[in-house]
Parts: C-alpha cells; structure tokens; sequence
C-alpha cells in the first residue's frame, strides 16, 4: 500500500472527448439533484397537470378546443418552482461550498462546466413539461371516441406540444442558470427566478391597462409563450381570449430568444471575461 | 533549465488596484518545494495561476511546457489541494473521491477502488462512510489531498495543507508529503511557517508581497535570516550593570535598558548570541529569569529582506 511509483508519460493518456465530460458531469448532477424536495414539486406537478387534463377531459372533445393552453399555462407555474429550486442548488451552492474549484481544477473547460450544468437543469425542467404534457397527450387520444376528423386533429397536436415544451425548458434553463451563477447565496436566485418570471406579469398589467396598449403585455414573459404557442405553431385558443394573444408569433419569439442570449451572455462574462468566480 | 516543471518569469497579477503577484520569478523542479511567506504575500494567487484557475496579468507561466490558463489536458497531470474547502458536505468521503476521479475522467470501477486505497493512504478508512460536514479540519485536509492524489498526477499543489489540522493530522500530512516525494512526483506545497516546511523539504521560495524574495536552500535562508538584526529581551536581576558588561561583546550590536530588570539586546548574530550568553551570565554571576525573542514572525524578516533588495536595486549601500 501506498502512493504508486509515477508511472504518467506526458500527454500518453487518451483524450478526453468533450461531450463525453459534459456527459459525464450532467449525469452526475442528474444524480444528485433529484432529492425529496425536486422529487415533491416533479410529483405536485404530475398530480396538477392530470387533474386539469382530466377536467379539460369531460368537456366534449377536448383536443379540438383548447384545453391544451390551459394545461401549459399551469405548467409555466410549476416550472417556476422548480426552476427556483434548481437556481437554489445549481451553481450558487458550487460558489459558496468552493466544488467549483474541484470542477475547474479538473480537465474541464469552464465551457463544458456551464453547458453540463445547463443540461442538467433542462433535464429536471423536463420532467415536468415534455413528459407530463406527452402523457396527457396519449390519455386523451386513447380515451377519446376514434375518428378520421379526429386523428387529423390530434396529430397536429403533437408539434406545437413539443415545441412549447421545449421552448419553456431552454427559456426557463437559461434564466436558471443565469441567476444562479451570479450569487453566491442561493436565496436570491431563487428570488430572482420569481422575479423575471412574475414580476413583468405586474409591469404587463400595469402598463397594458393603463396605456390600453397591447405590446406592454409583451413584458410577461408568459404572454410570449404563448403567442408563439398560439400564432406560430397554431394551437387552438378560445375566441374569448384576451387580444395581446394574437400579436405576431415573431415578436413573441424575438423577446423569448433575447432573454435566453441576453442569460447566456450573462453567465459568460461572469466565468470567462471575469475569472473572479474562483479567486 | 530542461528540469524545470514550472517555470515562472516576471509574473504579475493585480485584482483591481491590489497587486498580489508583483514581477514573481521562479523555477521548481523535481521533488518537494516549499512556498514560504506571511498570509496575504500572494502563495495562493501564484497556485491558482499554475492551476489555470486565474489569469496573470503580465509575465509568463509554463508548466511542464505549457500555458495553463484554458488548457483542460494539462489539469490532467495536476492534482489540486486548494486552500478552502471544495466539498460538498453532503456527501460521504468516499462518494466525493469517486465524484472527483470521475470528473477527472476515470470508469466509476476504477473510482471506487481508487477512492477506497486513498482513504487508507490518508488514514481515514473508517471515516470513509460518514458525511462530510461531520469532519473535523484535519481531516477535511486530509480528504482534500486525498481527491488531489486520486487521478495520479505528476505535479501536486498544496496550498497550506496543514493548517487547521491537529498534530496528527499534521503528522499523517507530512508523512504523505514525503510518499508522493518518494514516488518521484514533483511536489509544491506553501505555509506562512518556516519551521513546518524545513520538516519536508530543503529547497523553498520566500515571497512577501509578491515577490520571490530569495529562493534556494533552507540554510542559506536561515542565514540570510541571521543577518537581520535581532531583538532579544531579557528579565535579569541588575539590568544596568549586565547592559554595561553586555555591550563590549562583539556578538551584541546596541542594548537598552526598558526597565530596572528588563534588557532589550540587539544582535546580527542570534546564533552566536545564545551560543555566549549563558557562559556571559555564569561568568558575569547574573540572574536571568526569561530570555525570549521579539523578532519571530517571518513579516520582520521579510520586510528587512525587501528593503537590502530595495536598497540594493536603487545602488544604494550593502551590508
Ligand atoms: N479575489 C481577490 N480579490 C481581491 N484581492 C485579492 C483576491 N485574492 C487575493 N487578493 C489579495 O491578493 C493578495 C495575495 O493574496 P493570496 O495570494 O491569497 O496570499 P496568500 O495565499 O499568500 O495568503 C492579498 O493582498 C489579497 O488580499
Ligand atoms: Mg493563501
């Protein structure tokens, strides 16, 4: 027993591919993240998620209305608390323990260090958005009396579900990541994943009743959502729903995808043009 | 110097308006090194340089030949003990060695086994299984070395691994020191304590303020040290008569009375000093009660090593 002989040649060993680190690293986190408390707000989750589905279910025919919407609006809610948890836990817990100075003093590039971390948060927002909404998805088409009409229907159901899924992961994540990334103290990440999530809903109400102008309510990001949800990958919504929903899908798009780039540039300047993150 | 596995020339690195690297030069080689100055002389800034884990501001950095800074592969070759805790306190011991061997790319089989030999390796086997926040300090070092060690590396940085540790942790540590030495790795470690790098190694760098202040072997440091003047007190019966005898020694340089039994000597020459002293006392029929030195702390040393180079540097006198 004891420390062995050196043995290394320099540079012998074999590369380490990229991916399979950021692999390596997600799984582990994947791992340790699902603790009681992700595993209560994932459960929460499901249990809400089929009690709306179901109520949308007894109503006629639902795939051809708009239960859908609703179902995703309530998801944005759930996310909300989950993303919280995770900007709690993801990177703010590594500042204030020092482990990401185990990661960095590691063969990993801060690079492969951020994304693996942002696929680990996707992961987890995943789970309660991409897989409930498929489930729900399959219930209703197998309960649901079977026709030709029907079948058109639902298929076309199937994009925009997924894209809105994955729309709401890649903006939730990145926002995730961002703020946990700048502080230290995971209770203000937390904090700030309510923030940029509610808050422009207050700005939105405000200044969109107040000036009566429909563009304010792009504030939230919510509203954005769904005006991509609605005007670009054509889900059905009520006539009765408010007029902002039928802004154009791109506004919408833009102000979503300048919040994920503004997030990721963000993180960047704070590891990569600032080493202070370890000193 | 083809041995040279790090080889820094004329490093500095500012934060802001503090410079806590300032035109550092150095060049370690095989075996041990010691990286010896008081807190805040910039030990841990020059690590987290040859980690990559920082950018130099100026100067140049190579080890092993390469630039640190963004070059992931070279992290394969480096084990880290950093100066605070990197932990996460929820895991076992053993679950966080195999957590960092996999991030340093090794199969979780390979991990295991590994995290089980470094435990026993760093004599912590049967606290292996319990949490980490239950540690005490010495065996958070302990662990910290053990995670440094796990993927082999060529090149160990230490940074104060013995502080906070009790003395057997200290002893364990020292012990580990001299195995990695001995398995031909080459070795960096830093304290603010002279005395408790000498135990490992011969060769050391002293740095104040930024600078490599000398660099070479413990002797002919300690001996640069014994020309600082030193300042001894004295608690002896009839103090201005003793200072009178005192001050014809040509091992004493100036004496001051403080009080009626109180002596402030002063002398280049420590060693020399408590070498004659004794025999001055029995000779000269005095009554010592304490002798002790006033000079200690490395910083004293430090700064009179700082203001020769000044001094030397601006053309002025030498001693
Ligand atoms: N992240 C930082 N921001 C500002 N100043 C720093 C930072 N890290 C270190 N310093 C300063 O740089 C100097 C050297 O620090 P350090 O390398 O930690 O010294 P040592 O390890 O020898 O105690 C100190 O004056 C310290 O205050
Ligand atoms: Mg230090």
């Amino acid at each position: 027993m004891g420390i062995s002989p050196l043995t290394y040649t320099p540079w012998s060993g074999t590369r380490m591919g990229r991916l399979k680190n950021v692999l390596r690293i997600v799984f582990e986190e994947a791992k340790i993240r699902v603790t009681v408390w992700s595993l209560i707000i994932i459960l929460i989750t499901y249990l809400l998620v089929y009690i709306n589905a179901f109520y949308q279910a007894v109503r006629p025919a639902p795939i051809e209305k708009y239960g859908y919407v609703s179902t995703i609006g309530n998801l944005y809610l759930y996310m909300m608390l989950l993303s919280a948890y995770l900007a709690f836990n993801i990177i703010s817990r590594d500042l204030k323990n020092g482990s990401i100075i185990l990661y960095l003093s590691r063969p990993i590039t801060r690079i492969e260090y951020i994304v693996s971390k942002f696929l680990a948060v996707c992961f987890h927002l995943s789970l309660i958005t991409i897989v409930p909404l498929l489930l729900v998805y399959i219930i209703d088409i197998a309960s649901l009396p079977q026709s030709s009409k029907f079948i058109t229907e639902a298929s076309k159901l199937l994009l925009p579900l997924i894209g809105s899924a994955l729309l709401m992961v890649i903006l939730f994540g990145s926002v995730t990541i961002m703020l946990s990334s700048l502080t230290k103290d995971g209770k203000w990440a937390s904090a700030g994943v309510f923030g940029v999530f509610l808050i422009g809903g207050f700005i939105a109400e405000i200044v969109g009743s107040a000036l009566n102008n429909n563009y304010a309510y792009l504030f939230y990001l919510w509203n954005s959502v769904i005006i991509v949800v609605i005007n670009m990958f054509g889900m059905r919504i009520s006539p009765r729903s408010p007029p902002w929903y039928h802004l154009p899908w791109y506004y919408g798009l833009s102000i979503i995808i300048g919040a994920i780039v503004l997030s990721f540039s963000v993180v960047y300047w704070r590891f990569l043009r600032r080493e202070g993150i370890v000193a | 110097m083809t041995d040279d596995i790090i080889l820094a020339n004329d490093l500095s690195k500012w934060y802001g308006e503090i410079i806590a690297l300032n035109r550092f030069s150095a060049s370690i080689g095989k075996g041990v090194t010691g990286v010896v100055g008081p807190n805040g002389s910039g030990k841990s800034t020059f690590f987290k340089i040859i980690m990559g884990l920082v950018r130099q501001s100026s100067g140049t950095i190579r080890v092993a030949g390469e630039k640190p800074w963004n070059n992931p592969k070279l992290r394969k070759i480096l084990g880290y003990v950093p100066e605070r805790d990197i932990f996460f306190p929820w895991m076992t011991g053993e679950e966080f060695l195999v957590k960092s061997a996999r991030l340093s790319g090794m199969q979780t089989n390979d991990a295991k086994k590994k995290a089980k030999e470094l435990l026993e390796i760093v004599g912590l086997a049967e606290d292996g299984g319990r949490r980490i926040y239950g540690y005490s300090r010495g065996m958070k070092q302990r662990l910290k070395i053990a995670q440094a060690l796990i993927h082999e590396p060529e090149i160990v940085i230490m940074d104060e691994p013995m502080s906070g540790a009790d003395p057997v942790a200290r002893r364990k540590i020292m012990d580990i020191v001299h195995q990695i030495d001995a398995s031909g790795r080459c070795v960096v470690i830093s304290s603010h304590i002279l005395y408790e790098i000498e135990r490992m190694t011969k060769n050391v760098i002293l740095i104040y303020r930024g600078w490599a202040v000398a660099q070479g072997r413990v002797e002919d440091i300690r001996a640069l040290m014994n020309m600082y003047p030193h300042r001894i007190r004295v608690v002896c019966s009839n103090a201005r008569d003793v200072a009178k005898e005192l001050i014809g020694m040509n091992w004493v340089k100036r004496v001051g009375v403080e009080r009626d039994n109180e002596l402030i000597v002063e002398t280049s020459m420590p060693n020399e000093f408590y070498t004659n002293f004794p025999k001055f006392c029995v000779e000269c029929g005095v009554h010592v009660d304490e002798i002790r030195s006033l000079d200690d702390n490395l910083e004293a040393v430090f700064n009179y090593l700082i203001s020769r180079r000044l001094n030397y540097a601006a053309g002025g006198e030498r001693e």
